[in-house]
């Protein structure tokens, strides 16, 4: 207490007086004797309350306004996630209307929610691109700036007619090469995968690309990234004839990440078992077979089949 | 002084506006206020097929028993009418706690219908006493719920609970089956099934009122299931031995049809692939055992010639078979529907064998509307409804297949069961709208002449391809707009972790948003990827 700054001419308080029920007396006391304060209500000064209660209200005020900040942005994105994009977007701008600090937030907000807008329009598109564009440029970085890139990046690759891969290719690279161990930056480096490997060009070009992708995956630091990374470069080996050896350890490096889904999480388990087969690694081929029937059971098409597989299995790779 | 108290005052009576103010702006996302006096929960369906309302009132009357503080009721909608007082319920603020999704529309799960996600993972304490107890809900029915109306990946949650399958089954006319062929059951194997048909057509010649072997109507995409089942029935090894991503046919009837599309639009399979002629050769056999005129026929139509013993067969699912054993003065046998088998000396090397059932999706699932003043008690009523003990009964009343695991089914619906020691499912030709409509337009040409298939080939080599590329632009558009909402779900969750709120996925619910986005944009991808590569002008 001692250590607290402490107006001149001491602290103002309300004392109730037993004998005079629920009036409020003033009472004064010297500064020095603030310790002394718990054992002696008596001589607190009244004028002090006031003051007190007014910066408890502006703390209170400030709260209340922060809460109702987050309350209403945090209202304005669980509108958009529910899909109602109109309301959101008349939140969002509502906000920033009241609340200059949150004017990224709603920027953001009001991008996405004009690229939900039904009928889509490209009066929407790039009214989004220019509010992320001017996140992302604005000084200093911070979380928007790599929300705003990744958006820029989504607008290019889903949004505009015709698709602009190269240039969506140019955000999400930004956004692993500077912020590779951010959740955006993990997740760029996924739909950079994608964007490079389904663009229509030259085979020797995709192949190209496909290698280059691999050198990336080191900076893969997120099991969810790293399935997903890898779950599309193992479609693209067989897409694209790069290899089933190659296919297969992107499988297995997914299906160690974990596979969430479970029609996915079985299908990679047979998919692996199917290429092992094929490339002769038998015992790898039933392991991953039997790990299909123990995940899957009798709920999957395959089920059946895959048993009959096993019962013909050849005896010398029976465990 | 007196100043100083009153500003005092002022200042903790303005504190309790804004704190007031505060707790006000939620009350928009509060859900209706319950009505006072006894809850009424309210559940709506399409199901006015006989059995179906009694089956729930049935139910209805035993949890009342249980609750008796609850009184429930329910509203049975007429199919035709069902989407229109729909919408209107649900815009009106009017609709009742719990709704079946009858269409799979995904348009107004996330604006109208709570996840049921933490429910789901909770036992359901009416399974208490039974094999089930303790099991979480959403591990209770006969089959994981992975697709909707039940889970929806697209929207990562779960959204109903089911209380049925639908199967597809062959019924026939067992008093006139006896009566023309003597026989009690139709035959197992594909070609007796035939000469059966060849039977009836062979009886009915000369007689004043003809009986034909199988009644059917034109094939649109909701009552084409027997010419689809043929012409998958011999896709099945392409699916599976073909495979270009070594997944067995990946386990969906949507990815069988997925391979045979892309197939067909990259050329490594063509209508004048063996497989694909062998399908329409088994299309037309089948076909000319079909009333006349089925071309033009609707679904009521071919259930008339049934229910007037002037066809001896037809196909439709199980959820028919309340309104046919009931509105049928004959005796009604029920079979799975009949293809070839791998011995078959010509179809044969196109097929696997039976078809695996275990895809088959859930019907009659009931979803919590986000305006139901008690979400508790409605899911409550639901946990019922899908019991162990209640849905044994449901079964029974309403000659509905279980949907809860360890019901065993009664003897009058254990033929639809589904099966599940069969082969993965392979697909027709027929992969979309566009190829559908063209499969409808042109089928005549099949049964016209004796050249049929080669005159319906020959016919649809030229406009196939632009029915593919139809089919695979409606793909991507609606893969688009999924693509934007898991986006949009992605950084709506961010922004609540960032500010501290409660964000809208768990870490498990997060990764999985990433995985299903990620499979998505890769198709939608690879179908861009096809569109550009391989369309023709």
């Amino acid at each position: 207490m001692s250590g607290l700054p402490v107006p001149p001419g001491g602290i103002s308080c309300i004392a109730f007086n037993a004998g005079r029920a629920n009036k409020a007396v003033e009472c004064r006391r010297p500064v020095a004797s603030l310790d002394r304060m718990a054992t002696a209500p008596a001589q607190f000064s009244y004028r002090w309350i006031p003051a007190v209660l007014l910066i408890g209200a502006v703390l209170a005020r400030a709260a209340t306004v922060e809460a109702g900040s987050t309350s209403t942005t945090a209202a304005a994105w669980r509108e958009l996630a529910a899909g109602n994009s109109r309301e959101a977007r008349a939140s969002f701008l509502k906000v920033r209307a009241s609340q200059p600090t949150a004017i990224r937030e709603t920027q953001i907000g009001e991008a996405v929610a004009l690229l939900n807008l039904q009928p889509v329009t490209a009066t929407n598109r790039e009214a989004a691109r220019r509010l992320c564009a001017e996140v992302a440029t604005a000084n200093p970085e911070d979380a928007w700036t790599l929300k705003a890139r990744y958006f820029l990046g989504r607008i290019s690759e889903l949004h505009t007619t015709p698709t602009d891969l190269a240039g969506a290719a140019t955000h999400y690279e930004w956004l692993f090469t500077h912020h590779p161990a951010s959740e955006w930056g993990q997740l760029a480096l996924v739909k950079f995968a994608i964007v490079q490997l389904q663009e229509p060009v030259a085979p020797d070009e995709t192949h190209r690309r496909y290698h280059r992708l691999v050198t990336l995956e080191p900076k893969l630091a997120e099991a969810s990234a790293r399935r997903d990374f890898h779950l599309v470069l193992g479609a693209t080996c067989l897409q694209h004839d790069l290899g089933l050896e190659e296919a297969l350890r992107h499988l297995l490096a997914a299906e160690a990440a974990g596979v969430r889904q479970p029609i996915r999480a079985a299908t990679v388990l047979i998919q692996i078992a199917e290429l092992s087969r094929k490339l002769g690694r038998l015992v790898q081929a039933r392991t991953y077979y039997e790990r299909f029937l123990a995940v899957a059971g009798d709920g999957d098409t395959r089920s059946f089949l895959v048993r009959e597989r096993l019962a013909a299995w050849p005896v010398e790779v029976k465990p | 002084m007196r100043r100083g108290r009153l500003a005092g005052f002022a200042v903790v009576l303005g504190w309790a506006v804004f704190l007031v103010a505060g707790l006000d702006s939620r009350a928009a996302e509060r859900p209706a206020t319950p009505a006072r006096g006894p809850t009424v929960i309210r559940f709506a369906h399409a199901q006015l097929e006989p059995g179906l309302r009694e089956a729930f009132d049935a139910l209805a009357r035993d949890y009342m028993a249980v609750r008796p503080g609850i009184r429930v009721e329910q509203i049975a909608v007429p199919r035709r009418v069902w989407a229109s007082w729909l919408r209107t319920q649900l815009v009106g603020g009017t609709a009742p706690d719990l709704i079946q999704l009858v269409d799979n529309d995904p348009n107004i799960i996330l604006q109208n219908f709570r996840p049921l996600d933490e429910w789901m993972a909770q036992p359901n304490p009416h399974n208490a006493g039974t094999p089930l107890a303790g099991v979480r809900w959403q591990d209770t029915f006969v089959r994981p719920l992975a697709a909707p109306p039940a889970y929806w990946p697209v929207y990562l949650g779960f959204y109903a609970a089911p209380t049925t399958i639908f199967t597809m089954r062959l019924y026939y006319n067992r008093t006139l089956l006896r009566t023309i062929t003597g026989r009690e059951t139709l035959p197992a194997s594909f070609d007796e099934f035939l000469a059966v048909c060849d039977h009836v057509r062979t009886w009915s010649k000369g007689r004043a009122q003809p009986v034909y072997a199988i009644a059917n109507a034109r094939p649109t995409p909701s009552t084409d299931v027997l010419f689809q089942n043929l012409m998958a029935a011999t896709s099945q090894r392409f699916v599976v031995d073909r495979d270009p991503t070594y997944s067995l046919g990946a386990g969906t009837t949507d990815s069988a049809r997925y391979m045979i599309h892309d197939a067909l639009f990259t050329g490594t399979l063509t209508l004048r692939d063996p497989a694909i002629q062998a399908s329409l050769r088994l299309v037309r056999d089948v076909g000319r055992h079909f009333q006349p005129g089925f071309l033009a026929a609707d679904r009521d139509e071919a259930m008339f010639y049934f229910l007037q013993q002037r066809a001896v067969m037809m196909v439709t699912g199980s959820w028919d078979y309340p309104t046919l054993s009931s509105q049928a003065n004959f005796d009604t046998g029920v079979q799975a529907i009949p293809l070839p088998g791998p011995k078959h000396p010509i179809y044969g090397r196109f097929v696997l064998g039976e078809t695996s059932e275990a895809d088959m999706s859930f019907r009659g699932a009931f979803a919590l509307t986000k305006r139901s003043p008690q979400p508790e008690a409605a899911i409550d009523f639901l946990r019922y409804l899908t019991s162990v003990e209640a849905n044994a009964k449901f079964s029974r009343v309403s000659g509905w297949v279980p949907a809860v695991r360890g019901v065993e089914p009664s003897d009058k619906v254990a033929a639809f069961y589904p099966r599940l020691n069969g082969y993965p499912r392979g697909s027709g030709w027929t992969v979309g709208v566009e190829t559908q409509r063209l499969w409808q337009t042109y089928a005549y040409l099949l049964f016209a002449t004796d050249d049929g298939v080669e005159r319906l080939t020959a016919t649809l080599e030229p406009l196939l391809n632009q029915a593919l590329i139809g089919d695979e632009l409606k793909e991507t558009r609606e893969s688009l707009s999924n693509l934007a909402n898991y986006d949009t779900r992605a950084i709506a969750d961010w922004a609540l972790r960032q500010s501290g709120a409660e964000p809208l996925f768990s870490p498990e619910r997060r990764s999985e948003l990433h995985e299903a986005q990620t499979a998505l944009e890769q198709a939608y991808f690879r179908s861009r990827y096809l569109l550009e590569t391989h369309a023709k002008p």
